[in-house]
């Protein structure tokens, strides 16, 4: 029974830690499937989401669940600037370095950025006016922050794959990462399509970052671990599939649990890494890529 | 010839300085006696740094004047006695918290500004380079900060430390518990450690592995993690279903929030929760509120702990600077009392016979400001023995109560009332 019990909590823990993960990694996702380029800054924008929820709560006790609205139309006006300024016009030089080079450039740009107006403390949002306290049900303990933030990630990743099959503009960003000369011809406006794309996936991380203070911290490097943990996911579950980030988020968030258990907490994330390298060893385009 | 009778005048007062500078080469130095200190006076630590300088300035204020209501050693009167009165200046120098600046600052202010002893470093990577450099040109350095264990295990001659090691933390809580067990006639075998997983961590669980070895505990989990990690939740388990009796968590401000929180969603409860670096953040007790409450965690030093000297002391501080004395100040104050103490009973500034009588030191505990009952200094012994490590240096038991730092042991230094076993999540 005692077995059970804690073989329950830890798939709990691994559905809890991974649907959030999952959330982040549909905007890399995303822009990497339709514009084939890989968003290094991917864990900064989150950061940001993260600092836009974390300042609205101690400078006006504002929930983040409030600033959720704001932080999504920050972080997506500010994906539609990255992508107008900076992305497209290396788009348009098809050399694959400087592809690389830009994004990375907005990484370095945004940390610094970060550690010149916030410092290097680590911050954390304390009393969460609405979602807090724990749950204990059967004996699976649960932290309710963690649950709503989980529920909410699930929710919007249900969202953005209707969003992407059910409607037209979802379609034309399909056929875009598709192959973008045929959905040129077929009267795509291609270059709209990428920067929407950089919009949405970039505003995504708005919903996630503006929660994740609530149960984790945030500093000017918080995004590295979740930028690694977003690529592991996305080349796990195929590039451009939503459902596919879903499953590779939990999978991700489970064997963080259970190898953080059964192996050692401090190889958890290396369990993960492990899996990834044996998943590309087998099928390399991902277990659900286009 | 009223030129002539100027010329006379100059060449005069010019002969008259000549001779009085010939005849008495060493008065100015006998007058004013000059120890330099490096501290990070610029740069990310700077902060810090003008706080040790405070400290610092409060004890030359002491030393060089009459302090009737104080027992710490040249208080009582002005300047040093067996000098004739010599007055202490210090000569400050901008280590910005950075090993090689901290060297080449202290070469300057040994062979440029002549000091004949060293003070300060805040840093154990500037301790480490400044008492380097002070040991080539034999010049003590004694440091009040630096609990890095390595800085007295390379056998140096001039190199003095005040402040207990952090090898000294684990022994305090050892010590600590196996009182309560003495005290409630208990035993609490089975103990339990989470550690950040980079050198801090891993340097406190190999002095934590080796007491408990020593003293006969029963180590039920050991659990490095991740150092910043976004989730402890598989940790948190795994401690849980080890039930130690007491916990010891070791990491920074995030880890120390992030367990906090998971410890309480998955109701895990030691009787005894040990806290190191993270919890004595400024940011830890506004982060969790009352669930900080009964934490325990090991301190140099606590502005309000009960010891006479270290009250008035306070005092005085508060007078001149109208704040509390905070643990910064208090770390490096105690440094040129030390020197000049030494310099006093050597009867000399020479810097070998400051060493010599730095080796004699013997401070009682009402001759220092510091926990413990006062300052001695282990001999030079060859690595990985300690040398001139100060043997009287202890730390103090701190607890949270209430939100607020309160020093529960040693008994005699108490600010406020145990509280035992850690309160149940849901009576915080």
């Amino acid at each position: 029974m005692e077995t059970a019990i804690l073989i329950l909590q830890l798939i709990v823990d691994g559905l809890l830690v991974g649907l959030p993960y999952a959330l982040i990694a549909i905007g890399l996702t995303l822009i990497w499937g339709v514009m084939d380029i890989i968003n290094f800054a991917h864990g900064e924008f989150l950061v940001v989401g993260m600092y836009v929820g974390y300042w609205t709560y101690a400078l006006l006790g504002v929930s983040p669940v409030l600033s959720l609205p704001v932080a999504i139309l920050l972080l997506g006006a500010l994906g539609w600037v990255t992508y107008r300024y900076a992305i497209a016009r290396v788009l348009k030089s098809e050399n694959l370095l400087s592809q690389i080079v830009v994004t990375f450039g907005v990484s370095v740009f945004l940390q610094n950025l970060f550690l010149f107006l916030f410092s290097g403390d680590y911050r954390s949002i304390s009393q969460e006016p609405w979602i807090k306290g724990d749950l204990m049900i059967q004996g699976i303990f649960l932290s309710i922050p963690e649950l709503v933030i989980s529920m909410i990630s699930l929710l919007i990743i249900l969202l953005m794959h209707l969003f992407i099959r059910r409607t037209n503009t979802g379609k034309a960003i399909v056929a875009t990462a598709l192959d973008r000369e045929t959905a040129q011809l077929m009267g795509i406006d291609t270059d709209r399509m990428n920067s929407l794309t950089f919009t949405i996936g970039i505003g995504c991380l708005g919903v996630a970052g503006v929660l994740l203070p609530i149960t984790t911290h945030v500093s000017p490097y918080s995004g590295f671990l979740f930028g690694v943990l977003a690529f592991t996911i996305v080349a796990l579950g195929g590039f451009g599939s939503i459902i596919g980030t879903m499953f590779a988020g939990i999978m991700v968030g489970l064997v963080q649990s259970f190898g953080g258990f059964l192996v050692a907490p401090a190889y958890k994330y290396l369990c993960v890494f492990i899996l990834y390298l044996l998943i590309l060893g087998i099928r390399p385009r991902g277990l659900f890529g286009w | 010839m009223r030129s002539r009778w100027k010329s006379v005048l100059v060449g005069g007062l010019i002969g008259l300085v000549s001779v009085v500078s010939f005849v008495s080469p060493g008065w100015s130095q006998e007058k004013v006696i000059k120890i330099g200190a490096h501290l990070p006076l610029s740069g990310g630590t700077a902060p810090t740094g003008a706080l040790n300088r405070e400290g610092i300035d409060l004890a030359v204020d002491i030393i060089n004047n009459r302090h009737p209501e104080l027992t710490l050693p040249l208080a009582q009167s002005e300047g040093l006695p067996n000098l004739g009165g010599a007055k202490i200046k210090i000569v400050y120098a901008d280590d910005r918290g950075d090993p090689n600046v901290a060297m080449a600052e202290v070469e300057r202010l040994i062979q440029e500004e002549k000091v004949v002893a060293i003070v300060g470093g805040w840093e154990s990577s500037c301790i480490k380079t400044g008492s380097q450099v002070a040991e080539k040109f034999k010049t003590p350095h004694v440091s009040g900060a630096g609990s890095s264990v390595d800085l007295t295990k390379r056998g140096l001659s001039y190199y003095f430390r005040l402040l207990a090691h952090s090898g000294k933390v684990n022994k305090a809580y050892f010590d600590f518990l196996g009182d309560m067990e003495k005290k409630l006639g208990k035993k609490y075998g089975n103990v339990a450690i989470a550690y950040e997983n980079t050198e801090y961590g891993s340097v406190f669980n190999e002095q934590y592995e080796r007491e408990v070895k020593e003293r006969g505990y029963k180590s039920v989990a050991s659990v490095p993690f991740y150092k910043a990690a976004t989730s402890v939740t598989s940790e948190v388990q795994k401690l849980k279903a080890a039930n130690p009796d007491a916990f010891f968590q070791i990491g920074y401000d995030p880890d120390a929030i992030l367990f906090t929180k998971t410890m309480r969603t998955f109701n895990f409860t030691p009787t005894v929760w040990f806290g190191m670096a993270g919890y004595t953040s400024p940011k830890y007790i506004p982060s969790v509120g009352n669930d900080g409450n009964g934490i325990l965690i090991s301190g140099w030093f606590h502005p309000r702990f009960k010891k006479p000297v270290t009250m008035k002391v306070g005092e005085l501080y508060a007078k001149r600077y109208g704040k509390e004395m905070s643990i910064p100040v208090a770390l490096n104050f105690m440094t040129p009392i030390v020197i000049a103490e030494a310099i006093n009973r050597a009867g000399s500034t020479d810097k070998e016979a400051i060493r010599n009588a730095l080796e004699k030191t013997r401070l009682t505990e009402d001759q220092s400001i510091m926990p413990g009952p006062g300052i001695w200094f282990s001999p030079v012994q060859n690595p990985p023995a300690h040398s001139h490590d100060n043997e009287g240096a202890t730390m103090l038991v701190i607890q949270i109560i209430d939100k607020k730092f309160e020093v529960v042991w040693p008994e005699k230094y108490k600010t406020a009332e145990l509280i035992w076993p850690h309160p149940k999540w849901s009576e915080k």
